[in-house]
């Protein structure tokens, strides 16, 4: 319990670097970006989040698809995203569909359709050409080392 | 000769941040006369300014974004990314059609 306190400190430094890259631009044309559904919770959890991620890459327990409504951290961070605002420009939305290490999210976290998961997947490729958007996080902030 | 025939393009590029205010329009009115020559017209200019980059490209942390949006015939952007490529002061470039 204790060591979910600590890192208070530690948790904004990891945020800093996003949050510093954004609001530098915004496209006349983009809406402001949407709120970030659960931030601090997955700051939280980050030092856990390796290993998590990826057991659930292989994992299917049938919960994990029920969508639970403010509890768990299975919810749909795209539920107020429309297809026409889903732009390379538009970085501050499609930065919710990454995690903290600049991966796309899967659709089994996003929740979203599959039409509008491709097109976030092909948008955000499009942002990371241009760098406006990590391939990695390694390239934007240290990443603590496990061993 | 237009008409059906064309579409409408999106441009991105990154220009290096050394480049001076000079040097960045000179660049940008030889690439606007590019994309005439081709064929293109209603070129709309957004310029982006001195952004930082997600990640350095050639060693460099800051690029200078301009986007561009115009009607060009799709013979054109062969010449157009050529123009791009071969220049040393663009870092990235995307073009896309921005049609449907």
């Amino acid at each position: 319990m204790s060591e979910q306190t600590t890192p208070t400190p530690e948790m904004e430094e990891g945020a800093a670097p996003i949050a510093e890259n954004q609001p530098k631009f915004v496209p006349p044309s983009a809406p402001p970006p949407a709120p970030i559904f659960g931030d601090d919770e997955d700051e939280i959890i980050d030092e856990e989040l390796e290993e998590e991620l990826e057991e659930e890459e292989g994992f299917t327990a049938p919960e994990e698809y029920v969508e639970r409504e403010g509890s768990g951290r299975v919810r749909r961070i795209g539920s107020d995203v429309r297809y026409e605002e889903i732009d390379y420009k538009n970085i501050g939305l499609l930065s919710r569909f990454l995690d903290r290490r600049g991966r796309i999210l899967s659709r089994r976290k996003t929740r979203v359709s599959a039409k509008v998961q491709r097109k976030i997947a092909r948008e955000i490729k499009r942002a990371r050409q241009l760098a406006l958007l990590p391939y990695t996080a390694d390239q934007t902030r240290i990443v603590r080392k496990r061993k | 000769m237009n008409g059906a025939n064309e579409r409408q393009y999106e441009l991105v590029y990154i220009l290096r941040p050394q480049l001076d205010e000079a040097g960045i329009n000179s660049f940008d009115a030889r690439l606007c006369e590019a994309i005439t020559a081709q064929g293109g017209h209603d070129i709309a200019t957004e310029l982006w300014g001195k952004r930082t980059l997600a990640y350095p490209i050639d060693r460099q942390y800051e690029g200078y974004y301009i986007l561009h949006r115009f009607q060009m015939p799709p013979t054109g952007t062969e010449e157009v990314e050529r123009l791009l490529r071969y220049s040393e002061d663009v870092m990235r470039f995307l073009l896309m059609r921005r049609d449907e």
